[in-house]
């Protein structure tokens, strides 16, 4: 009798944990799920981060490609795309707007614009899209030509992962470094913006995309 | 005042007679009072957030379970282990958000997972074999805890086991003496000790859940 109640008892207790121990491994995650309404619109994440130290009225022109540089794991090319040339011209009306004036390709400006399509982007890539900027800028700057610039991030958090997004960069010309022989000019990137979360599909998010990036930057203005 | 005079002679009557009840089975002895036995509980909850996870998302939770074992001493005491599932999640309209020199504009997706593994300590009310246990409860240990904010569609993730502690009171009914099968309400108090970016200081909740509870030998 007594044996047999031992016995009970012990075959409960490791019943008992079994059933804990299952149910505890069944769960499955709820968190999963949590995107599954977001809408399109909801989905893009306007990304921007500037040098809090640089007074940004002390600027009065700006350099802006028509052309957009896709850059890609290893290589880039510029494009023209409908997306692309929206892309150039909001972006050029909100600096514009913001009292900034656009110069022409090679004539010289306080600040060189770029507007960098990312494709597939990886750590440690070795490619150097803005080899095509600096040609574009360059004009009024000797050094620059040719030899493409090798932005120099503040403390900005960067984010490297296999992704495609949208990328406005704005560096300091007006306080460009002197360079030398074939060294790449080192231009400070004051400003930057990226889209993130969801791919650019239409001119409509492209509206979107630049409303929002422009209206969180508001110390983006010239003097008036 | 003449309710409350009327609350407590109906309490006071119905409490004689419930001692009353007990007295008539007090002879007997139950199996449930001379062994170690075993009560299995699942309940689902309804969670309520405080501080510093009310800060992070601010409504209540529908989508808790608790798991609950215990081992009853015939003492009117048990030791058990509870663990279960909370989740909780609230999506916010877009906004700018600063870090610095940064400004992220997103619509968040707020998420918050928790797996407690805790072990408790009860004493009730009345004996292990009794029809109405109600209880008083302290729990402690940990629980896995994920937080996993969505900005858009990227994530600011941050998961880890962090400890806990869980106070509750509960009741379990029987229905009559020495039934296995009843039904269990319990308040939960839980502080996990997480904190990291939109949940500041730790990630306490209150939980109300109802269930079924099995004692067993």
């Amino acid at each position: 009798m007594n044996t047999s109640k031992q016995l009970t008892v012990g075959k409960g207790s490791i019943w008992m944990i079994l059933l804990l121990l299952t149910t505890g491994g069944v769960l499955t995650s709820c968190r999963d799920s949590a995107l599954t309404d977001l809408s399109p619109a909801d989905s893009p994440v306007y990304i921007t981060n500037y040098d809090n130290s640089i007074n940004f009225s002390q600027y009065k022109t700006f350099s802006l490609p028509d052309s957009v540089v896709v850059q890609s794991n290893d290589n880039y090319q510029t494009v023209r795309s409908n997306i692309a040339d929206q892309f150039v011209s909001n972006v050029a009306a909100a600096l514009t707007a913001r009292g900034y004036q656009r110069v022409a390709k090679g004539q010289p400006a306080d600040l060189g614009v770029a507007v960098i399509r990312v494709d597939n982007q990886y750590t440690g890539i070795a490619s150097n899209p803005n080899a095509y900027y600096s040609n574009y800028w360059g004009g009024g700057y000797g050094g620059l030509g040719g030899y493409g610039y090798s932005p120099y991030y503040q403390s900005y958090y960067t984010y490297q992962v296999s992704e495609q997004y949208w990328e406005i960069q704005i560096v300091d010309l007006k306080n460009a470094p002197t360079t030398t022989g074939t060294d790449k000019p080192q231009l400070s990137v004051i400003y930057d913006a990226t889209v993130r979360g969801t791919d650019v599909a239409d001119t409509q998010a492209v509206d979107m995309a630049t409303n929002a990036i422009f209206s969180q930057s508001p110390y983006l203005k010239a003097a008036q | 005042m003449k309710r409350i005079i009327a609350l407590i002679a109906l309490l006071s009557l119905t409490t004689a007679a419930w001692a009353q009840y007990q007295n008539i089975y007090s002879g007997e002895s139950s199996l449930y009072d001379r062994y170690v036995t075993f009560n299995i509980a699942a309940r689902y909850g309804v969670s309520m957030p405080l501080g510093g996870q009310k800060g992070y998302i601010d409504k209540l939770s529908p989508t808790n379970l608790a798991i609950e074992g215990e081992w009853l001493f015939p003492q009117r005491f048990s030791i058990g282990i509870k663990t279960g599932y909370q989740y909780t999640n609230q999506r916010l309209p877009r906004q700018v958000y600063q870090y610095d020199n940064q400004s992220v504009s997103a619509v968040q997706t707020r998420t918050l997972s928790i797996i407690p593994a805790m072990a408790s300590l009860s004493y009730y009310f009345a004996g292990n074999a009794d029809a109405i246990r109600p209880y008083i409860q302290m729990a402690g240990g940990g629980a896995y805890i994920d937080y996993t904010n969505y900005f858009g569609t990227l994530s600011d993730q941050k998961n880890g086991f962090k400890g806990a502690i869980a106070p509750a009171i509960g009741l379990k009914y029987y229905g009559r003496r020495e039934q296995g099968l009843g039904a269990e309400i319990q308040a939960q108090y839980q502080n996990i000790f997480f904190n990291y970016d939109q949940l500041k200081g730790s990630a306490p909740s209150l939980m109300l859940s109802a269930g079924i509870s099995y004692r067993f030998h």
